[in-house]
């Protein structure tokens, strides 16, 4: 999937947002819809203008970088069509990454931060083979105690204590 | 006045009043350097614990955890790329551009200079020129707080990241999420989606952590290398070069330092719209500004100073008038009434040396900040060296706690991850998450602004406000010159071709 087309994507739905935000306004009073009715109404406008130009000129010209407008001097570090170096193990990795985070909100909702914090901390680690298995134990044991004084103890934060708590006590 | 100044020093002279000094400001670096977790939640999580002390003792604990929240703000924006909260995100431009290059201690030696400069010139500021400022700041309405508002969105374009289309329409998303929620001023709920936890908006430290800490973490992750890619202890320059940079660059300290001043004294801007400022002046000043963006100290020293310097401006009508100059001033409020400190003109007469006792734990507070803080800063710049594999489950669980912890509710959690997700792609397609969180903080401050303008002074309120009305033009012109700047260098270039 070429860098454009991405970019493609990204606009379309950026541009559905925008217009689902702006019929959203419309339902509400002159007062409420105010600010929010324009700020759509500019920002169809200028997710459309990017969308033209992204697919009109070439890749060079579709950055419009403000520190070269400033100085004058170019700035070489942002291409709109730079390749990646190695697309598909990104979006391998991506894809890991995303499956971890929904991984520890999973752990947080069901057992609440401490555990889940105990639980991801160790498994990152032995997954990653950073440390074995017993030493990625005690490592997110010590890490989740010390967590667990900071906000608990020392900032008296009020813990969740996840859903199978409340499951197992009703 | 120099009685009342010599009472507010010896009124901090007492053992309660130093151990809390020194509890404060440990608590409050601490605190800053949890990201999300700035000055606003510091002082709240302080509050249980101020009845029943002296209250310069009290104050001493307060408004010593407040000041060091901003530093501490600043460590995690120069190191990790993480601003610890809304105000400290101009650090993030030059700060860890500094860090990757191996000049971490420089850049963090130089904040804590410019802070603890910013923090003097603030303090003495709020000593003397609170009978000079008064008529100003009474001359301003809403009409010119919107202009200001309006000009935080335009500026924050000299420090788009790459596409300044993709940047301002970053801006206008950071806006709509703010508007999630009910709308103060008509009482109507606005993209609730049926939810109650919604009702309430998307809370900007939760957003924050989402948008930059976790995206850095998915980023680290998808990336598979260290945040800084060089191995530990290959620092390219010392603390004290930051410190002699401060000092040699005092002339925009001063500057900064007067703008976060100006800021700070304004009710209801607060300090992001003055970091941000502070930025955009010393790029736009300065004969190199290509470098900024890229790991110039200088960009590292203007939003410090101004930070330093805001929470003396801050202070003054928060005092003198009740009016908080910022969020973090608006819970100082708080926390002075419920001390039995009642803001307004007798401040100024009656407890003139609980002004100066303010004074002095600003100057102090700062002293000691700067102090812990160049002891530890050669330390802390090795953190961003440290292995993925450590880094990624630790900071994520931080920030996810952290995202907890700013209301206690588990739906942050969700919001924060969401927010990360988000904030990678943004980064990816080069949206800046910088102009989103702008126009997230500027939101709402336009917003009621323009509700009040448009009631006091009619439709056309613009035009009635001499003052406004130079405000917009000034607004319209400094977004113009860039342009202006740009055509006119095409055309040199084409003329010397």
């Amino acid at each position: 999937m070429s860098r454009r087309f991405q970019e493609n994507i990204v606009a379309g739905i950026v541009l559905i947002v925008f217009i689902a935000y702006l019929l959203a306004t419309l339902g509400f009073g002159p007062n409420a819809r105010l600010v929010p009715l324009p700020i759509a109404i500019l920002g169809i406008v200028l997710v459309l203008v990017q969308l033209v130009r992204q697919n009109l000129r070439g890749a060079k010209e579709l950055q419009i970088d403000i520190f070269s407008s400033l100085t004058g001097v170019k700035n070489t570090t942002n291409t709109e069509e730079e390749p990646s170096k190695k697309p598909q193990n990104n979006f391998q990795r991506e894809i890991q990454a995303m499956f971890f985070i929904i991984i520890f909100i999973g752990l947080i909702l069901l057992l609440g931060p401490v555990i889940a914090v105990f639980l991801f901390s160790s498994g990152f680690l032995a997954i990653t083979r950073h440390y074995a298995p017993i030493k990625a134990v005690w490592t997110s044991a010590l890490f989740s105690g010390v967590l667990y004084l900071l906000f608990v103890a020392v900032l008296q934060l009020q813990l969740y204590h996840g859903v199978l708590a409340s499951l197992i006590t009703s | 006045m120099l009685e009342a100044i010599f009472a507010g020093l010896m009124a901090l002279a007492t053992p309660q009043a130093m151990i809390f000094m020194i509890i404060g400001v440990s608590y409050g670096l601490m605190i800053g350097i949890l990201p999300g977790l700035g000055g606003i939640v510091a002082i709240a999580l302080l509050l249980p614990f101020t009845y029943g002390h002296e209250r310069a003792a009290t104050l001493a604990l307060l408004l010593g955890a407040h000041i060091a929240t901003i530093w501490g703000g600043s460590v995690t924006s120069i190191l990790f790329k993480v601003p610890g909260a809304a105000k400290s995100l101009a650090l993030v431009f030059d700060g860890h551009p500094m860090t990757q290059q191996g000049h971490a201690s420089r850049a963090l030696g130089a904040s804590a200079t410019a802070a603890l400069l910013g923090g003097l010139i603030g303090a003495v500021f709020l000593a003397f020129s609170i009978p000079i400022v008064r008529p100003v700041m009474l001359a301003l309405g809403p009409s010119e707080y919107l202009m200001m508002a309006l000009w935080g969105l335009t500026i924050i374009a000299t420090f788009s990241e790459g596409s300044l289309l993709k940047g301002m329409i970053a801006t206008l998303a950071g806006i709509m999420a703010a508007y999630v929620g009910m709308d103060p001023v008509s009482g109507t709920p606005r993209f609730w989606f049926g939810s109650v936890y919604l009702l309430d908006g998307i809370s900007f430290p939760v957003a924050m952590i989402g948008l930059f800490a976790v995206a850095e973490m998915i980023k680290l992750f998808v990336k598979g290398n260290t945040l800084v890619s060089r191995v530990s202890g290959e620092e390219q320059s010392s603390v004290f070069d930051g410190v002699k940079d401060a000092f040699r660059h005092w002339w925009l300290v001063v500057r900064s330092s007067l703008l976060g001043l100006w800021v700070g004294v304004l009710p209801g801007v607060g300090a992001s719209v003055g970091g941000i400022a502070a930025y955009a002046q010393a790029a736009q000043t300065s004969k190199t500004p290509e470098r900024f963006g890229k790991g110039a100290v200088e960009g590292v020293i203007a939003p410090d100073a101004t930070l330093g310097a805001n929470e003396g401006g801050g202070l003054m009508p928060t005092l003198a008038f009740g009016i908080p100059g910022g969020e973090s001033m608006a819970i100082l409020l708080v926390a002075f009434l419920s001390m039995g400190i009642v803001p307004g003109p007798q401040m100024l007469t009656s407890e003139l040396d609980l002004v100066f006792s303010m004074v002095w734990i600003i100057v102090i507070a700062n002293i000691i900040t700067t102090l812990i803080g160049l002891a530890i800063s050669s330390r802390l710049a090795r953190l961003p060296t440290l292995n993925p594999n450590i880094m990624i489950p630790f900071v994520l669980s931080v920030c996810l706690f952290g995202a907890f912890a700013t209301r206690g509710l588990i739906e942050d959690v969700l919001v924060a991850a969401f927010f990360g997700g988000l904030g990678y792609l943004m980064d990816k397609y080069q949206y800046s998450r910088a102009n989103f969180v702008i126009g997230m903080v500027l939101a709402e401050m336009i917003e009621r602004n323009l509700h009040i303008s448009l009631g006091l002074y009619g439709d056309f309120f613009i035009l009635t406000r001499p003052i406004t009305l130079a405000m917009l033009v000034f607004i319209i012109f400094t977004t113009a010159l860039p342009f202006i700047r740009q055509q006119r260098h095409k055309k040199n270039k084409q003329a010397n071709e």
